[in-house]
């Protein structure tokens, strides 16, 4: 339903004067999209059982991530794209591309779904998802690797490079970090479903970031992997 | 067989291992041109083969003040009586061969290094030299086999040279690994006295013990800094991990709950942790000839993914369950 509203939203607003779209165009949809997700997002929430106040901030924690992947993300891409095209595979015309992109992104979306879904069950350990899970999203983030890598890798690397210099890296940093704050936040006053909920989706997130960096500097892959035997299993400590 | 060879997979304690090979990685990251080699494979099995007889050798020298400690999990078959001193000498030797064949791709230095991982790994437990009971060599023994000597593999790995700009780092991560090891000792401590074994901790005390603890993370941190020289904002994630780790070591010291004792120096271990990514992180940025900003946006989200984490324990330690390296 998010996703909808978010295709309304995004074709009603855009500026149709001119050949191509004004930078601006993605702020806007940005902030309309974030409004959208704390509203959603923090009525979901509540509605599944959480105080308002959680909810709310699980909502925040959303629309900072909207923010940054409907307008930073895309004036990324957009800014690297007006340089140089996006590269051709197999021949496939400019609109072939992005239609291939949007099916390798709807699958991967989709993967990242079912996953969370698996993780969610109410079976599940109280101490974060099982081994298979964590395979299969690191299965999901090579694929995601791998894939992105061969179908769009320039302007992937040209995302990168937008996106992590300048005033907007600066942009980005901070929406990422007052989701991570909010999240932080819903994790604190919810129930401990709720708190696996919230940290799951930072973690899904942060693993978008982690395959923008693999795009460009594949050698992360070993900070990467630290990182995940750092943080897992999310409440067990290891004294000696 | 099949169950010797589990048991051999057993041994490796694949976290503690992974600690190791954190050191050798960065070693490797300090040298590291735009591509891996294939010595990171041969150069991570000797290793992993290396810790195997260091766990073997040790448990066989350790086994009834393991037992009077109460460690009973699969990760110590010898002292649950899951595996025989037989089987347990069989994975130490298995392993010391798996660890030399390994190290042969790596040339004369690799063979060297890893002879060098072998031979800390005995002498630190079996009798004559048996470090292990010596308060003041055993900590440094293990610090040269978890840092040093990993980090030296690591820069065979890279095909680089040990030059003067690693010994501040080299020191640096030493320091701050002691600062570490130096806490092992608190779970044990009951069998530790029981058993007449000598640790810094018996013989000074907790509080002393968390104070050379805490001197010992701040200058490890402030030298490994001097040494890498990261941009500013690399530099102030790296001391929020140093002031994480010493809020939880000034917490252990006025801590006397046993179980509150263990999980403060986890969460303390995993801002180490965190410390250790962000120093991997620069220093292969750097090498691959990213930007310093980029650096800092990878940094920064790693850093704020592991104060997720760490506060969550270090504000709720109640909920937190205490592991082992298994």
């Amino acid at each position: 339903m998010l996703g909808l509203v978010a295709i309304l939203v995004v074709l009603n607003i855009q500026d149709r004067n001119g050949e191509t779209p004004p930078t601006s165009t993605f702020a806007a949809v940005g902030i309309a999209i974030s409004v959208v997700a704390i509203v959603t997002v923090a009525a979901a929430a509540h509605a599944a059982g959480t105080t308002w106040r959680a909810g709310i901030a699980l909502g925040g924690g959303f629309a900072a991530i909207a923010l940054a992947k409907f307008g930073m993300g895309p004036t990324a891409l957009y800014q690297g794209n007006r340089v140089h095209p996006i590269e051709n595979v197999g021949g496939l015309t400019s609109g072939g591309m992005v239609v291939l992109i949007a099916i390798s992104l709807g699958a991967l979306y989709l993967a990242a779904i079912w996953l969370l879904a698996v993780i969610f069950r109410p079976a599940q350990p109280p101490d974060g998802p099982r081994a298979s899970v964590v395979v299969g999203l690191i299965v999901l983030a090579v694929a995601a690797t791998i894939g992105t890598s061969i179908f769009v890798s320039a302007a992937a690397s040209q995302y990168v490079t937008w996106a992590t210099t300048g005033l907007e890296a600066t942009g980005i940093a901070v929406a990422l970090f007052v989701a991570a704050g909010l999240l932080a936040v819903a994790f604190r006053d919810t129930s401990l479903r709720s708190k696996t909920l919230g940290q799951a989706s930072m973690y899904i997130t942060v693993l978008w970031v982690a395959v923008a960096f693999l795009l460009v500097f594949q050698v992360l892959w070993i900070v990467f992997l630290l990182a995940i035997v750092a943080i897992w299993p999310f409440k067990s400590v290891t004294p000696k | 067989m099949i169950a010797r060879i589990r048991l051999l997979g057993l041994m490796v304690r694949p976290r503690a291992a992974i600690t190791m090979w954190t050191f050798l990685v960065i070693g490797l990251a300090r040298h590291a041109g735009p591509t891996i080699s294939v010595g990171l494979v041969w150069a991570t099995v000797a290793l992993a083969a290396s810790y195997a007889v260091a766990t073997s050798v040790n448990d066989l020298a350790d086994v009834e003040i393991d037992r009077t400690n109460g460690l009973r999990d699969a990760s110590r078959p010898l002292a649950t009586g899951a595996a025989s001193v037989a089987d347990i000498r069989w994975t130490a030797a298995t392993a010391g061969v798996a660890a030399v064949a390994a190290a042969i791709p790596l040339g004369a230095a690799g063979l060297a290094v890893v002879g060098l991982c072998l031979t800390v790994d005995v002498v630190y437990s079996a009798t004559p030299a048996r470090l292990a009971r010596r308060w003041t060599l055993a900590p440094v023994a293990l610090t040269v086999a978890y840092v040093a000597l990993p980090y030296a593999l690591g820069v065979i790995v890279a095909h680089g040279t040990w030059g003067r700009a690693d010994v501040p780092l080299v020191a640096g991560l030493c320091i701050v690994f002691f600062a570490r090891i130096i806490l092992k000792d608190v779970r044990d401590r009951l069998g530790d006295a029981a058993h007449g074994k000598p640790t810094m901790l018996l013989r000074l005390g907790k509080s002393a013990t968390c104070a050379v603890s805490i001197a010992a993370a701040v200058t490890g941190i402030a030298t490994v800094v001097v040494a890498i020289q990261p941009p500013a904002p690399i530099m102030v994630a790296l001391a929020l991990d140093g002031a994480a780790i010493v809020w939880m070591l000034a917490r252990l010291r006025t801590t006397t709950d046993p179980t509150e004792e263990l999980v403060t120096i986890g969460t303390a271990a995993r801002a180490g942790n965190a410390l250790l990514i962000a120093v991997i992180a620069w220093l292969l940025l750097s090498a691959q000839g990213a930007t310093p900003a980029q650096a800092a946006l990878l940094v920064a989200t790693l850093t704020a993914v592991a104060a997720v984490g760490f506060l969550d324990l270090a504000l709720r330690p109640e909920r937190a369950r205490v592991a082992y390296k298994s």
